[in-house]
């Protein structure tokens, strides 16, 4: 299996990466996706919305920890429904979930080796080396012999997020990566990431649209279990574009408002006549297409 | 770490250049190992060319020290406390039982009633959710589903046998009683590996089958309708066994037939 992995590296994948049709996923009576398509390619894609939009469970089925009810799904061109080529994706794959929850006897080197023997990487050594490489990339080798238990909240987060990376996945699934992080890891997450997304695919979620902004080349926006927008960053800013102003006072033709500072309203909707527009960012789009969508 | 006592130029040299003696050369790399000081030394002794002998000798040492202390077996079988305990209380059940058949002077089949509960509850214990160290991370690797839990399970399993047929003869119960329990004990823990690709709680229908094995066994000689040592003997019997076997290798070949459903459409 590692001559496929380095088959894998050497020749990078090129257009479409994760494809998906109507894909549909549903808890009971509650439709967590509903009927998803997506098409992928290189790079990062963040996936935005709020609570309950049906992000998580999403990212689980392009991770394959979850099977959809409907819809046909492509990951690296392979079809995870047939257990063989299910295998061989998550060879391929990396995915941090939501909430990690890794055992805290471990010390963060011993967590990052068991996951590459769980990826059956069998060489110790290369094992090791690559476990110290990822552990690095995260900035966690000082701590790498103390017990996870014994770290931070966001260094545990690293520490999954290095369990992740091991293997060097051409696809990988993250969950809210930058909970817990400061902003100097944010930042050294985004050159993890980019550096991930010159080989493959990066899907992260985040309800943070500064983030989706820093990140990511391409935005989905998703609500109650459908994607209801997708484009770039610059194009999610666009859509609010003569659409936004600010004032002091609540204006009956904004579809959504919120207080900015002291006494100053910031307003998405129909311009006022009079009002001059502001200079839209990816928060102003991303609440003006979740209204409009509803 | 704090170290006492530091290496000399001259054996730091010795050693970086090869010409060190064996015995000389393997206790300084004892000490490096431990001793930050003498390695800062060291690498400002030996400057670094790639492909050097003094590299390769350097980055077998770093290799040592940021090898993981516990071995990978281990860690994937008895990591987690959860099945530290399952392993410890399959032993420690097992280890038991001379003590409570003279303590209590019980003239039921204890034995045979609860050895095989033991490789049960180390496979119901395999497939529970805190048995992974790495959460839903394991999910979407490779070795996810029956693969990960087989090994996890044979590793806790495995210790019991030694144990309980040991424990058995420590008994002075015939050998056919001895290893008599082994084939129903395999059965039991088959139907719950089996269970475990269902929609059914591995643990529920381990607590559930170790009861009803348990009552069927002692359940007899306990209402004294038949004498202590008969069920026992029964359950040693060829034709028990051969159905033991029967029941076990066609839960495996089931279990087998249905990996596919163990991390994918059931647990997630």
């Amino acid at each position: 299996m590692s001559t496929t992995r380095t088959d894998a590296a050497t020749q990078a994948p090129t257009g479409t990466l994760i494809s998906a049709a109507g894909i549909t996923k549903a808890f009971g009576s509650q439709r967590a996706v509903d009927h998803v398509g997506l098409t992928l390619g290189r790079g990062i894609v963040g996936v935005l919305g709020p609570n309950g939009a049906g992000k998580t469970t999403l990212l689980r089925i392009l991770a394959t920890v979850l099977a959809p009810d409907r819809g046909t799904l492509s990951l690296l061109g392979l079809d995870p429904a047939h257990p063989g080529a299910r295998t061989e994706v998550r060879r391929r794959l990396g995915y941090l979930p939501q909430s990690p929850r890794l055992y805290g006897g471990f010390t963060p080197l011993e967590m990052v080796d068991y996951v590459a023997i769980l990826k059956e990487q069998t060489d110790a050594a290369r094992r090791r080396h690559e476990a110290v490489a990822v552990l690095e990339a995260v900035g966690l080798t000082d701590v790498m012999h103390k017990r996870i238990r014994a770290l931070s909240g966001g260094m545990q987060q690293r520490v999954a997020l290095a369990s992740a990376l091991i293997g060097a996945p051409e696809l990988l699934v993250l969950d809210e990566p930058a909970t817990g992080l400061d902003p100097e890891q944010r930042i050294a997450l985004r050159s993890v990431l980019a550096e991930t997304s010159h080989r493959g695919c990066v899907v992260l979620s985040t309800h943070n649209t500064a983030e989706v902004a820093a990140l990511c080349q391409q935005v989905l926006v998703m609500d109650r279990g459908r994607i209801c927008w997708s484009g770039t960053p610059t194009e999610l800013a666009g859509e609010a574009e003569g659409r936004v102003w600010e004032s002091d006072v609540e204006e009956p033709t904004a579809l959504r408002s919120w207080l900015t500072g002291p006494g100053t309203r910031r307003h998405v909707g129909t311009l006022p006549d009079g009002a001059s527009p502001a200079v839209p960012t990816v928060d102003d789009g991303y609440l003006l297409v979740t209204r409009l969508t509803r | 770490m704090t170290q006492t006592w530091h290496a000399d130029e001259e054996a730091l040299r010795a050693w970086a250049d090869g010409s060190a003696a064996p015995v000389p050369a393997a206790s300084l790399e004892a000490h490096l190992l431990r001793c930050d000081e003498c390695r800062r030394r060291m690498a400002a002794l030996a400057p670094a060319t790639p492909g050097s002998d003094v590299v390769r000798r350097w980055d077998a040492l770093a290799d040592r020290i940021d090898r993981p202390r516990s071995n990978p077996l281990l860690r994937l079988g008895l990591a987690t406390p959860g099945l530290r305990a399952a392993w410890l209380t399959s032993i420690l059940l097992l280890l038991t039982l001379p003590v409570v058949v003279s303590v209590l002077d019980v003239r039921l089949p204890v034995f045979m009633a609860l050895a095989p509960v033991a490789p049960l509850a180390a496979v119901a214990l395999a497939y529970g959710r805190h048995a992974e160290p790495a959460g839903e991370l394991a999910l979407a690797t490779p070795t996810a589903g029956l693969r990960v839990v087989a090994a996890r399970a044979v590793l806790v399993a495995l210790p019991a046998v030694p144990v309980g047929v040991g424990v058995a003869l420590l008994l002075g119960l015939p050998t056919a009683i001895a290893l008599g329990w082994l084939l129903p004990g395999a059965a039991l823990a088959a139907l719950v590996a089996l269970s475990g690709t269902t929609r059914l709680d591995p643990s529920v229908v381990a607590a559930t089958l170790g009861s009803l094995w348990a009552v069927a066994v002692s359940w007899p000689a306990a209402s004294r309708r038949v004498p202590a040592d008969v069920v026992s003997h029964l359950v040693a019997s060829a034709p028990a066994q051969l159905t033991a076997l029967v029941v076990a290798l066609a839960a495996i070949a089931l279990t087998v037939a249905r990996r596919d459903t163990v991390a994918y459409r059931r647990t997630a």
